[in-house]
């Protein structure tokens, strides 16, 4: 046996301890989605007879506390879309002036977001929630949206900074010297530089605006406002809350971000170090 | 992302939408969200029926229990409440003080004129004081009532050995029967079960009820009629201690299942309807209703509702109830067609069907109401029992209604702290009483 | 010309700073100026629990869920094939959101009908612990669950740094005969340190902030025994009407706070010029 492969067989064990300890929570989760309703308590590894129903229940609204299913899910998307629309361009507008126009305290604002940035979201969630009241704006989705945008666009500020900092100026000089506005530099030139950079916060903005428990659960309340984790939570502390239809609802919620996540995951990561943590 | 494809995704997004918030509604209703549809439609249907008779346009939102509540603290705070709420909650944790800080609004036109329809406790439990004007009135009106029932599992008891004639009716020795006699009778048949399911967690209100019911059986008068807090009064800690021994005694022997001190406001439900407890202690009928539709046999055959124990005394335990209420505030923009509102959900035929579409799991505040068998044949073995024990047994408000700051106890839920204090932390229950009455000199005395 | 744009510009973003960021922060500490708020934490053992539970979960939790982070790098930068494979999976739980896993788990952990009880009743006739239930397990999980859920983020961004660093390293190295340990010791670790220890700042004050790995779990439960100051200062404001003392509870957090968010300012900023 080869040195090598026997350092593989080795490490067999290591593989096999992570993924149970990665993938025992889904792989209760799929179990409880499968199991019928009745047999929730029974605690098995897998459930004598497999169904569907639990799905159907989901997809048709067949329950009390689901009937509005399809609006939390429309809700979800239309906050995850609206917050990625706003931090985009908020960020590209603002990275711009920064990095491109050098308007005067660029590095001071850039610090400043960096400094919301780094507050936990948590810590301000309780005088939030009073401005969003004073706004008028509770129970709206808007609120949800208006927070995460806020929480999520200093970061996408300073990830596009570093960015675009690294990609040559020399366009921007020739656009210009062809008599370019600003505005124009900025859509023609600065916005295809930066593409890459920009879908990595936007698929940020977009996931952490469809995974927000805390402040969504704060802010939305009437069921047909609600986004779909909120609802997730409303069930679960019903009286008699079927377990099995619960998570076949969190699966059918989380399969739309994983998906996303696992589709530009390397644009993630490249993203992500590019900003959020450089050797 | 090509920009093509981003803007038909924000098109897409917009065309979505949401239905602008409901600012120019007539009238705000917040409704804590019912277990039926039947309930909600209810509902939906008198509002319905307001909108068609005055012209007028209300907006109804349903939210979880839990969640009216946290909204109606922050609205309240921000100057901006709805115009009607109903929670769960109000009655033991907040209006009292609300009241008192003056801000409810008098409901006393909408009562006054149908008082005569309400039952006398009812209405004293909504008289409360404000300490702007320095006196009393109604700042809320009666919505339903309720009070912890007993309920077990017969055919778990009959797989014991055990008949229903040999539940013992004095107050230890019940609790110490399913503990002591049907738990292990149970398990030595292979079962998978605990007896009690009397939870002492501070996530949610059951155990604020069930404590203060120990309470009673053993005497002990924590407030005075006035509202004075007397519980350094040495017979009166005797009996506190007593009590608190006695509810903690289940847990502290494993008699109840160990997550009971972590129980939220459902899984003592929970517990008990999937069978891996004998006996649950909850304040309203929720948990033989919930079988209703799916498992009657369990409602008609295998649950049963009983009356609490006799007091140490001897006595029936008094029972404690807590009154639901509808709340219209001082600062809510349209006061006056939330009264008008009311005074036509109040009417029996508009309020009945709701109270039913809940199953039964509440107990009216009208007597007209009760004069039905849906609450009144004795062939029902739940509805009977809660009709029986409201009409035959001595009722109490709870004592949020005697000192208005008695419901910072239930919302910081000092009893809930007192006993975690004994059962996970080990101190002694003198101990865990001294602590829980340092902490209400500081909330309850001036 | 340009910076009248560039102001023009900027305005969206102030607008959001004003509105979203300075206005609450204001608001937030006007509230935090009633002294009565703070007055209630420091009776309240409650609130001494939370401190404590809070530097436990910083001090353990964020520690050793670094320190696996570096383990588990070393083992996804092997070349083999199937170890991509299981990285692959890894990541799961970071990128499902976290309601459904978490909610997945406490379920799967309940004393009475967890799968996990069950399997042991099965196995042993025996009860189980009570996983949610007993202070110390319950915490125990928290932490557990926390770590699950970031784990997998923290280890990728420390596989990228391992990435960046330069073969030759390791090929002078392993000339000089220095063995795998020796190699992480003189070569990974030197060339990772700072990405470390920015990591380990960053997630300190982030962890500071998870609400959900508490909330979802216990509820900060039994009788309030494994609350952080995220979850309890949520807990007072909307739970107990007593905003106040919710806000305290926050700007109790802010002495631990401030220090990491200069020190990593610092040293975000250094590096950003370097």
């Amino acid at each position: 046996m080869s040195r090598d492969v026997r350092t593989q067989l080795l490490l067999l064990p290591l593989a096999a301890i992570i993924l149970i300890w990665t993938l025992l929570p889904f792989y209760h989760m799929v179990v409880l989605s499968l199991t019928p309703r009745d047999e929730a308590f029974a605690g098995r590894l897998w459930p004598d007879q497999p169904t569907l129903e639990n799905y159907g229940t989901v997809l048709t609204q067949g329950d009390f506390y689901l009937q509005s299913f399809w609006r939390q899910l429309a809700n979800s998307v239309f906050a995850a879309v609206m917050t990625c629309a706003i931090v985009l361009s908020v960020a590209s507008f603002a990275s711009f002036a920064i990095g491109r126009l050098k308007v005067r305290f660029g590095d001071a604002v850039s610090n400043l977001a960096l400094l919301t940035y780094l507050i936990p979201a948590t810590f301000l969630a309780i005088p939030m929630y009073q401005v969003m009241a004073t706004y008028g704006l509770l129970n709206n989705i808007w609120a949800l949206i208006l927070s995460i945008a806020t929480f999520t666009t200093p970061y996408a500020i300073w990830v596009l900074r570093q960015y675009a900092d690294s990609v040559p100026f020399e366009l921007d000089e020739a656009a210009r010297v062809d008599g370019a506005a600003p505005l124009q530099i900025y859509w023609l030139v600065y916005i295809p530089l930066i593409r890459p950079a920009l879908l990595a916060i936007g698929t940020f903005a977009l996931l952490h605006a469809w995974n927000e428990y805390l402040y969504a659960f704060l802010m939305l309340s009437a069921e047909d406002q609600m986004t779909l984790p909120v609802a997730m939570g409303l069930y679960s502390r019903n009286d008699d809350a079927p377990w099995p239809v619960l998570m076949a609802l969190g699966i059918i919620y989380s399969l739309p971000p994983t998906t996303l996540y696992y589709a530009v995951r390397k644009y993630m990561v490249t993203g992500l170090t590019a900003g959020g943590v450089k050797s | 992302m090509s920009s093509k494809v981003f803007a038909s995704a924000l098109v897409g997004a917009l065309l979505l939408g949401t239905s602008p918030a409901a600012m120019a509604a007539d009238l705000v209703i917040w409704w804590t969200k019912g277990v039926t549809e039947d309930e909600e439609n209810a509902l939906k249907a008198v509002v319905t029926k307001w909108e068609e008779q005055t012209g007028k346009t209300a907006d109804l939102s349903f939210y979880g229990s839990g969640d009216t509540e946290a909204k109606t603290i922050a609205a309240l705070e921000a100057g901006s409440p709805p115009d009607l709420t109903f929670d769960y909650a109000y009655d033991l944790a907040f209006s009292p003080t609300w009241a008192y800080e003056g801000r409810l609004a008098d409901v006393s036109d909408v009562l006054e004129p149908i008082a005569d329809q309400f039952q006398p406790s009812a209405l004293k439990s909504v008289n409360m004081l404000n300490g702007e004007t320095g006196e009393r009135s109604y700042y809320a009106i009666p919505w339903t009532q309720m009070t912890p029932h007993v309920h077990y599992w017969k055919d778990f008891l009959v797989e014991a050995g055990f008949t229903e004639e040999d539940i013992p009716n004095e107050w230890q020795a019940f609790f110490d029967f399913w503990c002591d006699e049907v738990q292990p009778a149970l398990r030595a048949k292979g079962e998978r079960i605990y007896g009690l399911g009397l939870g002492t967690g501070s996530g949610g209100n059951d155990p604020f009820f069930n404590i203060h019911i120990f309470l009673n059986a053993f005497g002990a008068e924590v407030l005075d009629a006035d509202g004075n807090l007397q519980i350094d009064d040495p017979e009166v800690r005797a009996r506190v201690i007593e009590a608190v021994d006695s509810f903690v005694k289940p847990s502290a022997e494993q008699c109840v299942p160990p997550d009971g001190v972590n129980w939220a406001g459902s899984d003592d439900n929970v517990s008990f309807i999937n069978r891996k407890n004998l006996v649950a202690f909850n304040p309203t009928l929720s948990i033989p209703a919930s079988q209703l539709k799916d498992n009657p046999e369990n409602y008609y055959e295998n649950m049963r509702t009983r009356p609490w124990p006799m007091g140490v005394d001897g006595e029936p335990t008094p029972a404690m109830v807590s009154v639901k209420q509808v709340l219209i505030f001082e600062e809510s923009p349209n006061k006056e067609n939330a009264k008008e509102f009311m005074s036509l959900l109040l009417e029996p035929e508009n309020m009945g069907p709701m109270l039913k579409g809940a199953l039964g799991r509440f107990f009216p505040v009208m007597p007209a109401l009760l004069d039905d068998p849906f609450y009144n044949d004795p062939a029902d073995p739940h509805r009977y029992a809660m009709y029986e024990q409201f009409t035959t047994v001595e009722n109490q408000p709870f004592l949020q209604t005697r000192n208005y700051r008695y419901a910072k106890v239930m919302a910081e839920q000092l009893w809930a702290k007192a006993t975690g204090r004994i059962l996970l932390d080990g101190w002694s229950t003198e101990d865990a009483i001294d602590e829980l009455a340092e902490r209400m000199h500081v909330l309850l005395d001036e | 010309m340009d910076r009248a744009w560039g102001y023009i510009l900027l305005i969206p973003y102030a607008a959001v700073f004003v509105l979203f960021v300075v206005y609450p922060i204001a608001y937030g500490i006007w509230l935090g100026s009633d002294v009565a708020g703070y007055e209630r934490l420091w009776d309240d053992p409650i609130y001494w629990r939370t401190v404590r539970n809070t530097l436990v979960f910083l001090i353990v939790g964020v520690n050793l869920k670094m320190l696996l982070a570096l383990a588990l790098s070393s083992f996804f930068v092997l070349p083999y094939w199937w170890v991509r494979v299981v990285g692959v999976l890894f990541i799961l739980p970071w990128a499902v959101p976290h309601i459904p896993s978490i909610l997945s788990i406490r379920w799967f952990l309940n004393s009475e009908w967890g799968m996990l009880n069950n399997l042991i009743w099965q196995i042993t006739g025996t009860f189980g612990p009570a996983w949610l239930s007993d202070t110390n397990y319950a915490f125990a999980c928290v932490i557990a669950v926390h770590i699950w859920k970031y784990l997998p983020f923290w280890t990728l961004i420390l596989i990228a740094g391992r990435m960046a660093i330069s073969r030759d390293l390791y090929e002078a190295a392993t000339l000089d005969g220095a063995t795998p340990w020796q190699c992480f010791q003189n070569v990974t670790f030197p060339q990772i340190r700072n990405l470390f220890i920015t990591s380990t700042l960053l997630t300190t004050i982030w962890s500071l902030g998870d609400f959900n790995s508490v909330f979802l779990l216990t509820g900060g439960g039994p009788a309030e025994r494994t609350n952080t100051l995220a979850t309890l200062g949520v807990r007072f404001a909307f739970k107990e009407a007593d905003l106040s003392a919710g806000v305290a509870t926050m700007i109790s957090g802010l002495p631990l706070l401030i220090p990491l968010v200069i020190l990593l300012l610092r040293r975000l900023n250094r590096q950003m010029a370097e």
